[in-house]
């Protein structure tokens, strides 16, 4: 066994790549409380001093600064350090904190125009070089048809990754601390050989060369390592190093793309067997291990991509999804917690609050209570974490899963994702509706169809043959649309460094999504259950209804209408799953909006369930705001129902609930909110936003920014600094239905 | 048919009325008119939506992992005894097919017949006592002290627990003789857990000009936190608890 694995268990692992093997045969399980923790150290605050100063200045001015001088590359910048001489980990993205840098392969225009809207201008230097090259955009929009280039403007598919990096990866950033790099080169360049002597087909050419690129990259992540003082050729040796060489795989993924999501994965477990092996060898102590942490946790909230107004628009408030997943239980029904566990939620004391990164608890009915017990806390203090339910999907996603930005699991090092953003379902309806044209700018979009006939009454097997006949015309073009982006940033814009912790061939989702799910389900429901009248323009284009009676609204555990939002998604993905997708991916499908509820409400018209033009959809698989009126147990039974297997790739619900609601004193509170989450994911439900805090709170915050800059909130499989969004975003997360006591 | 309740609403996550996460029921109609009640929405009898008991015990069966830690079933409203009946019955099944805990909130307005039976299949009582002498509670209630020290000789008789709580209302009841008389009696009763004084608030007035009811509190500020927790010490100093 090699040196540096002195002390390790060994198994699988030390012959070949498997880091779910060496967790396993190595991890020390915790389940004692909090108690053991530590706070921050005087370099801890003297950091996070600097820090919070250009967090400052950023809420103020957007961004603290742009590096227009060159293209972001691993190797585009030298060493950038907050404080050089107090850091534990080291690495920033370009040679400042927060200063942006620009990626252009995503797309020419995109890059243009959000330095623009900071005041900035990309230098001719980097527009120069890139005159001659072909970006993913190019790409893309070479090959759409009209139809697809109508649907996006109209809104019904939009968001779509055609003009940045698609993210939603997670690469194994623990190989290169556990092997070092010059195994993992060695590893691919056997691969490279072994894919060279097959039949060069087309695929397997694709394959050889991205091969090619992964080596090119992982070579030059030395070099950068190297730059900054550090040699990752071998494996770690100990705790500090595994953490540093864990983010330098990470940092040098990030610098070469700007993906939506590039989520950290799930490293807290593995890194607490190197800080075990050095607490046990007396060579580290308990706050300093704390402080390596809290080191690590301080570079991954700096991380940044620079984003245009549009983008802002969909995915508001600045994320970047450095998802870090933690706990779950493994094959034999053993809590993977351990003291790191905790250290990672303790980060939220010692730094403050933040959104990043976005800590995900992987809950199950058999993690300690202490554990359990300590989330709620951090829930209840900070509003900062999201929970999944490990329970249903250990068994589809193996043991060593991770969450990619919200609530898209994936093997890690195994799986990958072909990111696609969602369908507007609200939309699909009322182009039925209106025989394949859009209701708001009036022109066909979809094939022309029957229209429904002004001021008669709709009938709702009328209505479902219609919806059935335009939402399989949508998940066509929809799979379509998302083939051509997939192969063009393949082509184009390939995440080399990524992917090179990745497995050579690995599994690939591709991952549809829908957004308005409840006020899809609660017009139907309006549909069989009222009587809904539609009512026409002097264009001859519905464009409003007229609804008469009650009818059943979405979460309100009544399944005449929650039966509706599950036949919706299982109906949606069967038609999925009729168009075959590029590079043999699977189709997966995610209730999840992140904030294009508010944006795709506001490209939709009047809907049959009472909802009027421009307003919000409720966030993912929530029910609309206030229809769910019979109080947090209904409403989450009602979203329970939905079925993971149609939604492989996640089911987003947020959760507000004020804490007077939760219980009287907080030691209460704690225990009624771990009994919610089990009750809850006791039913298979998979996700759970948790916020406990008072509406009034969130107003105060809306017209004094100045008295909250920390305050944090979950909207959708996410959080965000309340101060970062825009007041539309802002209104509707107030909008809310808040569970609170009667 | 099995027996049908007149329900007002459901609150499928109640954590302040008992222990854990509860679902309780609001039942329909009371003969209390009280001057600060939040739900006069509560008040009228015969309307409601009807609510078997079967359907009852059926959704609470399907939300039963929530209910875990000590949750369960708490019948308000209104006045659940009023409806001794079907509570009789619901008590009954909660305790014996899910395996759950009972706890009545009540005004004490009424002593049914069957109350011994009830207070047998009851884990907690949340009596509320509301004013310390009888013309009190007449002047702002249209009740008596006499039906609540009634009911708190039944829950002493059965031993069942309570749990006793008054809501103080600024220039009414919130001076420091007001919360010695109402330690007098509750410190007659050793199966009260705990005394509770609740603030008064103002959340429920909007449902009054909803309802085209007078509101005779108008004007009277809400109790403030601070001259809650004073006079709650205060309390706590006197009980025998």
């Amino acid at each position: 066994m090699r040196e540096e694995w002195k002390g390790f268990n060994e198994g699988a692992w030390t012959e070949s790549i498997n880091v779910a093997d060496f967790i396993k045969r190595n991890y020390t399980f915790y389940d004692g409380d909090a108690s053991f923790l530590c706070g921050p150290t005087k370099r801890t605050s003297s950091i996070m001093e600097k820090v919070n100063a250009l967090l400052k200045e950023e809420t103020e001015k957007g961004v603290v600064g742009i590096d227009t001088e060159r293209e972001t590359s691993i190797l585009s910048y030298g060493p950038g350090y907050i404080d050089k001489d107090k850091e534990i980990i080291v690495g920033l993205q370009t040679e400042a904190p927060l200063v942006r840098g620009v990626n252009l392969f995503g797309g020419k225009r995109m890059a243009i125009s959000a330095c623009e809207n900071y005041g900035y201008k990309i230098s001719d230097k980097v527009l120069d070089e890139f005159k001659y090259r072909t970006t993913h955009n190019d790409g893309v929009f070479r090959a759409y048809n009209d139809t697809m280039r109508k649907a996006r403007h109209v809104g019904i598919i939009t968001g779509l990754p055609d003009a940045y990096g698609r993210g939603r990866l997670i690469g194994d950033y623990r190989r290169l601390a556990l092997y070092g790099m010059d195994f993992l080169i060695e590893q691919k360049m056997a691969d490279k050989t072994a894919y060279g002597n097959k039949d060069m087909t087309e695929s397997n050419i694709r394959i050889v060369e991205e091969l090619a690129k992964q080596i090119d990259f992982m070579k030059q992540l030395k070099v950068l390592a190297n730059n900054y003082g550090f040699d990752i050729s071998n494996p770690a040796k100990n705790a500090q190093e595994a953490v540093q060489f864990t983010y330098f795989a990470y940092l040098g993924s990030i610098k070469e793309q700007n993906g939506a999501a590039n989520s950290i994965g799930r490293i807290s477990t593995f890194l607490d067997i190197y800080f075990e092996r050095d607490l046990k060898n007396g060579v580290l102590t308990e706050e300093q291990a704390q402080e390596i942490m809290d080191d690590l946790i301080i570079k991954l909230r700096l991380v940044r991509h620079l984003r245009t107004e549009e983008y802002n628009d969909l995915f508001a408030g600045d994320p970047t999804w450095v998802t870090m997943s933690e706990a779950g239980v493994d094959g034999e029904g053993n809590p993977m917690v351990t003291k790191n566990s905790y250290r990672v939620l303790q980060t939220l004391y010692n730094l403050g609050s933040s959104c990043e990164p976005n800590i995900t608890i992987l809950w199950s009915q058999k993690l300690p209570q202490a554990y359990k017990n300590f989330c709620a806390q951090v829930s209840i203090d900070t509003d900062s974490i999201q929970y999944e339910n490990d329970d249903v999907m250990r068994c589809r996603y193996g043991n060593d899963y991770s969450i990619a930005c919200c609530v898209s699991a994936m093997d890690t090092g195994k799986q990958m994702q072909f990111f696609g953003a969602r369908c507007n379902m609200a939309k699909v309806l009322l182009m039925a509706l209106n025989g394949g044209v859009d209701e708001v700018h009036g022109v066909q979009v979809a094939p022309k169809g029957k229209v429904f006939e002004d001021g008669k009454p709709l009938v709702y097997e009328e209505v479902m043959e219609a919806y059935d006949k335009y939402s399989d015309w949508i998940a066509k073009l929809y799979v379509n649309t998302l083939n051509i982006i997939h192969y063009m940033h393949d082509k184009y814009a390939y995440e080399r460094l990524t992917m090179a912790f990745h497995d050579t061939d690995p599994h690939r989702w591709m991952a549809f999504g829908i957004s308005g799910l409840s006020v899809l389900t609660d017009s139907l429901s309006a549909i069989k259950y009222a009587k809904v009248t539609p009512i026409k323009d002097e264009r001859g284009v519905i464009v409003d209804f007229k609804t008469e009676g009650e009818f059943p609204k979405y979460g309100n555990d009544d399944d005449r209408v929650d039966q509706i939002a599950k036949d919706i998604t299982d109906d949606f993905y069967a038609k999925l799953k009729k168009t075959p997708c590029y590079r043999g991916a699977t189709h997966t499908l995610s209730v999840l909006t992140i904030t294009s509820n508010v944006v795709y409400g506001r490209k939709t018209g009047n809907t049959p369930d009472g909802r009027r033009a421009k307003e919000p959809f409720a966030p993912g698989a929530n029910p609309m705001h206030g229809r769910d009126a019979s109080g947090a147990v209904a409403s989450l039974a009602s979203v329970s129902k939905l079925n993971y297997d149609s939604c492989r790739d996640g089911i987003s619900n947020t959760f507000s609930v004020t804490p007077e609601a939760l219980g009287k004193d907080k030691p209460t509170q704690i225990t009624n909110l771990t009994t919610m989450l089990d009750g809850y994911f006791g039913r298979d439900a998979h996700h759970l936003n948790v916020n406990v805090l008072n509406r009034e709170l969130l107003i105060d915050a809306m017209n004094n920014p100045g008295k909250y800059p920390t305050l944090t909130v979950r909207v959708s499989g996410y959080a965000v600094n309340f101060n970062k969004l825009t007041r539309d975003k802002q209104e509707e997360v107030i909008a809310r239905t808040f569970h609170q006591k009667l | 048919m099995g027996i049908t309740l007149n329900v007002h609403s459901i609150e499928s996550f109640a954590t302040l009325e008992g222990a854990g996460i509860r679902y309780a029921l609001f039942l329909q109609g009371c003969p209390y008119r009280c001057v600060y009640c939040h739900n006069p929405d509560t008040w009228k009898c015969g309307i409601g939506k009807p609510k078997t008991v079967d359907s009852i015990i059926e959704q609470m069966q399907h939300y039963k992992s929530f209910y875990k830690n000590g949750g369960g079933l708490t019948v308000t409203g209104g006045e659940p005894l009023m409806q001794a009946e079907g509570v009789l019955e619901l008590f009954k099944r909660v305790h014996s097919e899910l395996g759950l805990t009972n706890t009545i909130d009540t005004s004490c307005a009424v002593m049914p017949d069957n109350i011994n039976e009830i207070l047998h299949y009851t884990d907690l009582v949340i009596v509320d006592l509301k004013f310390h002498n009888n013309q009190d509670y007449k002047h702002y209630a249209d009740g008596s002290l006499d039906n609540t020290i009634a009911m708190l000789n039944k829950t002493l008789q059965s031993g069942v627990k309570v749990l006793v709580r008054t809501v103080v209302v600024p220039d009414i009841n919130d001076t420091f003789e007001d919360i010695d008389k109402y330690v007098e009696i509750v410190n007659k009763y050793p199966n009260v857990i705990k005394y509770e004084l609740l603030g008064y608030h103002t959340m429920g007035v909007f449902k009054y000009n909803e309802l085209g009811l007078k509101y005779r509190l108008d004007g009277v500020e809400p109790l403030s936190v601070t001259k809650l927790k004073e006079l709650q010490s205060y309390a706590n100093s006197k009980l025998k608890i």
